[in-house]
């Protein structure tokens, strides 16, 4: 497997983390004292019943949110102890989010989606349509470059999507239930594509399914149980023959 | 570059939303151009006249009666230490005749030897005064009604119309050529033989040597001028002009404060909505790095290219309306206005005014924008209403409330400048709307009570969608309630004004028939001289029951510039004025024997002046003091007037000749009476009007701005269904899917429409009951504020008929901006419907 072949390094350790939504008279605790550890060129599937702390896990991993107690870290930086732009700035250069639907500005060209990271970044335009380009190709999107979201497909919207993260050179990948919205074929493509990243660039990635298809590709999987981590294993041999021998 | 592409993109991608945006900045600017340029040329208007009289003269003598005085003061002026040149000035309104065509213009009576001096000019066609004797005609003048050099044209004088030659047309050098100032030019000796004031003058122009200090030189020559002659710079006079002015001038400045007002609300709303729209986006943003401060330029930048689009659509409009507005105002005085200048330097301020109403419209949205969690992108429900901030708004709203108030009635008491109380009136109701927010739930689902019984399903339908977005909800019935209140108030202002200006003239003026040469204008209150033959002639009319004559001269009376109408009137009495202040009976009695009626206007400026009262006049023996017998409402001369009886006019102000004549026929002889006067009339070239011919004319005076004003209330409710367009059409595209569902398990086409229409009636009703009670407290305030420009309290009065039409109206309006957002709505294919993305 790919991750074999790296000297196992953490990307993101999360430890003792909580998080409370409500200040006021129903305080909802949708994370409770997780620890997790994500080695570089791991892909790891989160799956558990709706409303099990699935997404709230993901934001504060990818730190969108900080958490209520517990540290974050993120290659060794402690995310909760960040302010706002600083998290932002972070986010920006280190992690790539896919989302289950409308990812992409709706006035902006594929390109221009996938180059938005790097011009808020900074990056001169023209530099950052060339690598943008280049993340398209990736997700063999090319030809549609100059297409608007809206004469995309869903499957092809979630690509671009992938490309956007990517784009970036991410440490982590984060993706909340990518093929939620998706048909068969289009969740096998956007599933495939990720693996493949994880397999040929030794790319990090996190994601949320309710798909068991989706899930049992991943290199692990976390099920989460109440804002708790319920297991924490690899797929199951049996289930998952046929892309173990890859 | 980044951001603008970012702005410039989602501009184009929702072009209704930005034009709704760029319509906002478009009143705002318009607004705020139209009027300023407006009042601009009329005070331009103004100046020009009288800089085409003064010229480059530093100091002006004139006598304080207003009237002509005797030359030989001359010689010592000049000889005064520090004066470079004195020049002697005839100037009388006149009116020219050539074929058949007639113009009012100023006669000036000048020596051209000295008058170069002051005046500078250039022969552009013939030749000048000191080359040969006849008239000199301002060349554009001459252009537009075709008179060349050498034509024989007709000057209207006391000596009748007497035929003169034009010698030479001239140019100014000095004043920007206008119209207004249009004048003829003939030689001192000439203007007093037709003026019938021979060594006589009306003022002398100084000019003070490079070197002289003014004041000092002033001084000198005061001491040296017998008592009835002031001397003072000239620019000081054209102070009465601008006055008269005044009044329309604050009532266009007031609407312009609530059209700004208006303009920054609709901004808001529309931004707010655009905002609310895109959270899911914006939390993307976020999510992927955006700070937010990148957020907040993103949408920053948006509202600077609204703006700049705004601003330069709202500079043309606002041009256009300009030109509107000063016509419509030169019909008024009776002046025409110079063309308002297409001012490419006005572009900036538009510029920075447009770019400025778009930012502080977007302001409060673009905070609640930026501020969004990141983890908005991940929310899978239905887009809502940002989460309500209450506490600093309704702080504001109270503290603008009663800061309002205050300043309001210390404006009031005239202890504050009247513009103060516009921009407070609009203040207090942006104060009001921030308020809206906290009767939005409690109104909304009172009124969805009522209406369970009719109509349960929709009404509970547009309860939710209505409460769904709060803040949106608020600000359009805030937009609605601005609307309204402004156009109810401005419309109730009108109706007041118009019946008081009514009942003034209904009053001032009544005769059979009306003798003059031209109608005074009602800038200087001055007109052109009537032939002393046409006093002789009429007096030999037979069947004649009464002759009146009347003549307007200028004058300083209780420190204030005012017009003195002196009149003869034979049956004068108490029905003739417009009393606010005296006994009507036996005011005749109390005239002859020297007392006066003043205007409303110069009784509230002096002070408060009553009958019994008495008032200090500048005469030519120095300053009388006349007991006032009565307080008039007066529009002419801006009501700064001061009638009195003809004799003492002529003893105290040295006035002479006649403006018009007043006639009352016998019973039964009127039309016998009117084809002998109309024979005088066409003999002289003068104007005979009937009671009717005057009643018409004021009231075209007036149309233009009046028109101007019911403009205004149209735009209310223009804007108030702009607004709601705009809420509704947001509320069904984010319904869409729900509205989809709704239809699948049974809800028909027709209770969808339906419950839409009662989105925006809801709205409408919340709006509309408070929207009536300001309306009426706007309109009183304009009224408590007009006083002290008009001199008068204007009678108050609540028109039911305005407000249940406009209430009606106003729901008229609103169910047709809702119809197209609910017929779509009910049209949803519904398919597609559950299938919409957002
Ligand atoms: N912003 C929030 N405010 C309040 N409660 C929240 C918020 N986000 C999530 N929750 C609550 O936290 C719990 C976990 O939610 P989530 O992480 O979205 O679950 P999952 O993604 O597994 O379906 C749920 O009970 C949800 O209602
Ligand atoms: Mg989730």
């Amino acid at each position: 497997m790919g991750r074999l072949r790296r000297e196992s390094m953490k990307i993101i350790e999360a430890i003792d983390v909580t998080k409370t939504f409500g200040q006021s008279s129903v305080p909802v605790d949708a994370v409770r004292g997780i620890h997790l550890e994500i080695e570089a060129g791991e892909m790891v599937a989160i799956i558990g019943p709706s409303g099990s702390g699935k997404s709230t896990l993901l934001t504060l991993l990818g730190a969108i949110d900080a958490p209520t107690s517990g540290q974050i870290l993120l290659e060794g930086t402690d995310v909760a102890s960040l302010d706002d732009t600083a998290r932002t700035t972070l986010r920006r250069r280190r992690i790539g989010f896919v989302f289950q639907a409308f990812n992409l500005l709706p006035t902006l060209t594929a390109v221009e989606n996938v180059a938005l990271p790097l011009e808020l970044d900074g990056v001169a335009e023209k530099d950052a349509l060339a690598r943008a380009e280049a993340a398209l190709e990736m997700v063999g999107l090319r030809p549609r470059r100059d297409h608007l979201p809206s004469m995309l497909s869903g499957g092809e919207q979630q690509r671009v999507a992938v490309a956007r993260a990517l784009v970036i050179q991410p440490a982590l990948v984060l993706a909340d239930e990518p093929t939620g919205n998706l048909d068969t074929a289009s969740s096998q493509q956007v599933t495939d594509l990720l693996r493949e990243l994880v397999d040929h660039q030794g790319q990090t990635v996190v994601l949320v399914t309710h798909d068991i298809e989706v899930a049992r590709r991943a290199d692990r999987i976390v099920t989460v149980r109440d804002g708790q981590i319920d297991h924490d294993a690899a797929p199951l041999a049996d289930h998952d023959s046929t892309h173990s021998e890859r | 570059m980044f951001y603008w592409r970012m702005a410039w993109r989602q501009i184009r991608r929702f072009p209704g939303r930005s034009a709704a945006m760029v319509g906002g900045i478009i009143i705002g600017v318009a607004a705020v151009i139209a009027v300023s340029l407006a009042t601009q040329s009329t005070d331009q208007a103004f100046d020009a006249m009288f800089e085409s009289i003064s010229g480059r003269a530093d100091l002006e003598v004139a006598s304080a009666g207003g009237g002509s005085f005797d030359a030989e003061v001359l010689e010592r002026i000049a000889d005064t230490p520090g004066v470079q040149l004195a020049s002697p000035l005839i100037q009388r309104p006149s009116i020219l005749y050539f074929e058949d065509q007639r113009a009012k213009l100023i006669t000036l009576g000048i020596d051209p030897e000295l008058d170069q001096h002051v005046h500078p000019r250039e022969i552009v066609a013939g030749r000048s005064l000191r080359e040969d004797k006849g008239l000199l005609l301002e060349a554009s003048l001459a252009n537009s009604m075709g008179i060349e050099v050498d034509d024989a044209v007709q000057l209207l004088t006391r000596r009748g119309l007497i035929k003169a030659r034009v010698i030479g047309l001239y140019r100014s050098l000095q004043t920007v050529a206008t119209s207004g100032g249009a004048s003829v030019l003939m030689s001192l000796t000439a203007a007093q033989y037709a003026t019938k004031i021979p060594g006589r003058v009306n003022t002398i122009q100084i000019v003070v040597e490079p070197d002289a200090d003014v004041a000092q030189v002033q001084a000198a020559i005061a001491a040296e001028l017998p008592e009835a002659l002031r001397i003072a710079p000239p620019a000081a006079r054209s102070s009465l002009a601008k006055e008269t002015a005044y009044a329309t001038q604050q009532g266009m400045l007031t609407s312009r404060a609530f059209s700004l007002l208006v303009a920054v609300l609709i901004i808001a709303n529309t931004f707010l909505i655009s905002v609310t729209q895109r959270r899911r986006q914006i939390g993307i943003l976020r999510a992927i790095g955006t700070t937010r401060r990148q957020v907040a330029r993103m949408l920053y930048s948006e509202a600077i290219l609204l703006g700049l689009v705004g601003a330069a659509l709202g500079w043309l409009a606002g041009n256009l309306g300009a030109g509107y507005l000063a016509r419509a105002m030169g019909t008024l005085f009776e002046t025409e206005m110079p063309r308002t200048q297409w001012d490419p330097m006005s572009l900036l301020p538009a510029v920075l005014l447009g770019v400025g109403i778009a930012l502080l419209g977007v302001w409060w949205p673009v905070r609640r924008a930026s501020r969004l969690a990141p983890t908005e992108a991940m929310r899978e429900s239905v887009i809502t209403d940002f989460r309500r901030a209450w506490r600093w708004p309704t702080l504001l709203g109270v503290g603008l409330i009663i800061l309002c108030s205050g300043v309001l009635s210390q404006s009031l008491q005239g202890k504050l400048p009247p513009i103060y109380s516009a921009w407070a009136g609009a203040l207090l109701l942006s104060g009001l709307v921030l308020l809206v927010p906290l009767v939005t739930r409690p109104i909304s689902t009172a009124l969805s009570r009522l209406l369970r019984g009719v109509v349960p399903i929709e009404s509970k339908l547009a309860l939710q969608q209505l409460l769904r977005h709060h803040t949106r909800t608020s600000l359009t019935i805030g937009v609605l309630f601005v609307g309204l209140s402004t156009g109810v108030g401005m419309a109730s202002s009108v109706i007041d004004n118009v019946a008081d200006i009514r009942g003034w003239y209904r009053k001032a003026f009544v005769a059979d028939l009306f003798l003059r040469a031209m109608s005074p204008d009602m800038a200087t209150g001055l007109a052109a001289d009537l032939p002393d033959e046409v006093g002789i002639q009429l007096a030999a009319v037979p069947h004649i029951r009464s002759l009146g004559t009347a003549r307007f001269v200028a004058a300083e009376a209780a420190g204030q510039s005012v017009i003195v109408v002196a009149s003869d009137r034979a049956e004068r009495s108490g029905s003739l004025f417009d009393l606010t202040s005296g006994d009507p009976n036996g005011l005749a009695q109390r005239m002859a024997e020297g007392q006066v009626v003043i205007g409303s206007v110069l009784a509230s400026r002096a002070g408060g002046l009553e009958a019994g009262d008495s008032l200090e006049i500048e005469t030519e023996q120095g300053l009388e003091t006349l007991p006032i017998a009565a307080v008039a409402n007066d529009y002419m001369a801006g009501g700064r007037t001061v009638y009195m009886q003809r004799d003492l006019a002529e003893r105290l102000l040295g006035v002479e000749g006649v403006d018009a004549y007043m006639i009352n026929a016998q019973e039964g002889h009127l039309e016998a009476v009117r084809r002998d006067v109309r024979a005088i009339a066409q003999q002289h070239g003068l104007l005979l009007q009937t009671f009717s011919d005057i009643q018409r004319q004021i009231d075209v005076m007036m149309a233009g701005v009046v028109a101007g004003l019911w403009a205004l209330v149209v735009l209310g409710f223009v804007v108030a269904a702009m607004g709601v367009a705009n809420t509704l059409t947001m509320n069904v595209l984010e319904q869409t899917r729900e509205i989809g569902l709704l239809r699948i398990v049974g809800t028909t086409g027709a209770q969808v429409r339906r419950s839409i229409l009662l989105q925006g009636l809801m709205m409408g009703v919340i709006a509309f009951v408070p929207a009536l009670a300001a309306g009426v407290l706007i309109s009183y305030l304009t009224h408590l504020s007009a006083e002290p420009v008009v001199g008068h309290p204007i009678p108050f009065a609540i028109h039911p008929w305005l407000l249940a039409g406009s209430l009606v109206g106003g729901l008229v309006v609103i169910v047709a901006a809702a119809w197209f957002p609910a017929r779509r709505a009910a049209r949803l294919p519904l398919l597609k419907a559950i299938r919409h993305n957002q």
